[in-house]
């Protein structure tokens, strides 16, 4: 034996096959070079502090699967940080049912300065003959190979996810350029076209009242007039999405908030026949708000809530304080949103109405972000949906006018 | 003796519709379809409130606004738009209401009766 070992373990770890293949090839190639009868590779999980077995040749299976951290001899090796000689009676209490069987063994960290990768743990039936002076070294520089091959897969590793997070961004990047332009062209077409709605619509019922209910042109003016006003509210909605404006922040009672948003709703609640659950907090729950477009943003909310439930249901609302933060929560029982549709419910003119501008969650989730919040929803298709707000606490020190930054 | 209003919009449109509808409610009404023209109008005839667009080529209605509370400081004066975010703005602050354009007047009549009635006690 000599430095050709050498050379088939860099052949092995330099193979352009996945990491846990080129483990089992070297366990294998230890075993054949070396007077031992089993060999397993453990794999350090840096996160969770333990030794995994990832590898292993011979032994017919008999590793343990885990030692956790300074467990076992894997950990003892890797808390020395040098090589272990154990013989069948280790003493010292020290118990390592991974040696149950075996003569003797000789457990190899896998690390780099500080940074550990993992274990060799070479096992033989027979108490064998001590290695030479130049075996352990061989087996030294094995293990520093080993190590680095596990080091270069956790950087390969590392950079594929940065590369797909960076992937992910780019095309979240180019979605959001689109609706900026698209965002503009409509602000741009919203302004055109509200002036002359609204003398279409002004004329439109100065002939209404000219005629009498009987006219048959009367139908016609009305759903001239009824038209208009559908217009007028889309343009609005454009107009207040692309609004950006800067908010005006005051302290402000989050259930005073919610109190004031249902109130505007009574009379749609009574008529569709919806039970109100409110579970708000007997504490104030202050937050830095723009009152005005923080009720838009609930409004919508609600809004949306109630139109789902048409033929009567439960609407839940509760808000409460989670450490930092203050959380509504918005739930109905009107049948949830389609899976397929759900992804898309924040981009602007996506919508599941019929008479929807599809404006209402993006102006709710802009102005929630405005407040250094964020929404989200969870969709039980066939139940309901439950929109969950999170805005920071105006006792945070981290709301709107906070000086914390993130 | 009827109130008297003056109608600024750049919208031909919009003016004959204010004007008919205001003078169905029982107003005389001026109109100008400029912020000069306007402030040109209000140096030879008494009104007693303004209706004024924001929008507007030449002058707009933020500037006019300005003027006309610097020599006629009581002169009530309701700002129209298409857009409820000029509301946040410093400069229509020292309007006496703001509507958002609407082809229901409704609450522009209501606006403006409002503010004359004030007018009136005082």
């Amino acid at each position: 034996m000599g430095y050709d070992i050498l050379t088939k373990v860099i052949e092995i770890t330099d193979a352009d096959i996945e990491l846990l293949r080129k483990l089992k090839k070297a366990a294998r190639l230890l075993v054949r070079e070396f007077p031992f009868d089993a060999c397993a590779v453990y794999e350090w999980n840096d996160k969770e502090k333990y030794f995994e077995n990832v590898a292993s040749f011979g032994g017919r299976g008999r590793n343990v699967a885990r030692y956790e951290n300074n467990e076992g001899l894997p950990g003892r090796a890797m808390k020395l940080g040098r090589t272990l000689e154990a013989g069948a009676n280790m003493g010292k209490g020290l118990v390592d049912e991974g040696l149950t069987g075996f003569g003797s063994a000789l457990i190899l960290p896998l690390k780099d300065g500080k940074n550990r990768f993992g274990a060799l743990y070479l096992k033989a039936i027979k108490k064998t003959r001590p290695l030479t002076a130049k075996e352990k070294k061989l087996l030294h520089v094995i293990a520093l190979q080993i190590a680095s091959s596990i080091k270069s897969d956790r950087y390969i590793k590392s950079l594929d996810a940065a590369y797909g997070e960076l992937n992910d961004i780019r095309v979240r990047l180019v979605n959001a350029e689109k609706l900026m332009a698209l965002g503009e062209l409509s602000a741009a077409l919203a302004h055109e076209i509200k002036t002359p709605l609204v003398s279409i619509g002004g004329f439109a019922s100065r002939l209404k009242k000219k005629f009498d209910s009987g006219s048959p042109y009367y139908p016609y003016v009305e759903h001239i007039t009824r038209e208009v006003v559908r217009l007028e509210s889309i343009v609005s909605d454009i107009l207040n999405y692309t609004n950006g404006k800067t908010p005006r922040f005051a302290k402000k009672d989050m259930n005073s908030i919610i109190d004031e948003t249902l109130g505007v709703f009574e009379e749609a609640i009574k008529i569709s026949k919806i039970a109100v659950r409110k579970s708000a907090s007997n504490k104030p729950l202050p937050v830095m708000a723009d009152e005005e477009q923080l009720k838009i943003a609930f409004d919508n909310l609600i809004a949306n809530a109630i139109e789902s439930m048409d033929s009567g249901g439960t609407l839940s609302v509760s808000a409460a304080k989670n450490g930092d933060w203050v959380i509504v929560e918005i739930t109905d029982s009107g049948g949830g949103i389609e899976p397929e549709l759900v992804s898309g419910i924040f981009d602007p003119f996506v919508t599941t109405k019929e008479h929807g501008t599809g404006l209402g969650l993006p102006i709710t989730r802009k102005i929630i972000t405005r407040h250094r919040g964020s929404i989200d929803v969870a969709n039980d298709y066939g139940r309901g949906t439950t929109f969950r707000v999170k805005l920071p606490s105006a006792d945070s020190g981290y709301a709107a006018h906070g000086k914390k930054t993130l | 003796m009827k109130n008297r209003l003056l109608i600024v919009d750049d919208e031909e449109g919009i003016r004959l519709l204010y004007k008919e509808e205001l003078e169905e409610e029982g107003y005389a009404t001026e109109i100008a379809s400029s912020g000069e023209e306007a402030l040109e109008k209000l140096k030879d005839t008494k009104v007693d409130l303004v209706l004024l667009d924001i929008k507007m080529p030449g002058m707009d209605g933020v500037e006019v606004l300005r003027r006309v509370k610097e020599k006629w400081k009581t002169l009530p004066v309701i700002l129209c738009t298409a857009y409820p975010h000029y509301k946040q703005e410093f400069g229509t602050w020292a309007s006496d209401a703001y509507v958002v354009k609407s082809s229901d007047l409704k609450e522009l009549k209501a606006k403006i009766k409002d503010i004359l009635k004030d007018k009136k006690l005082s």
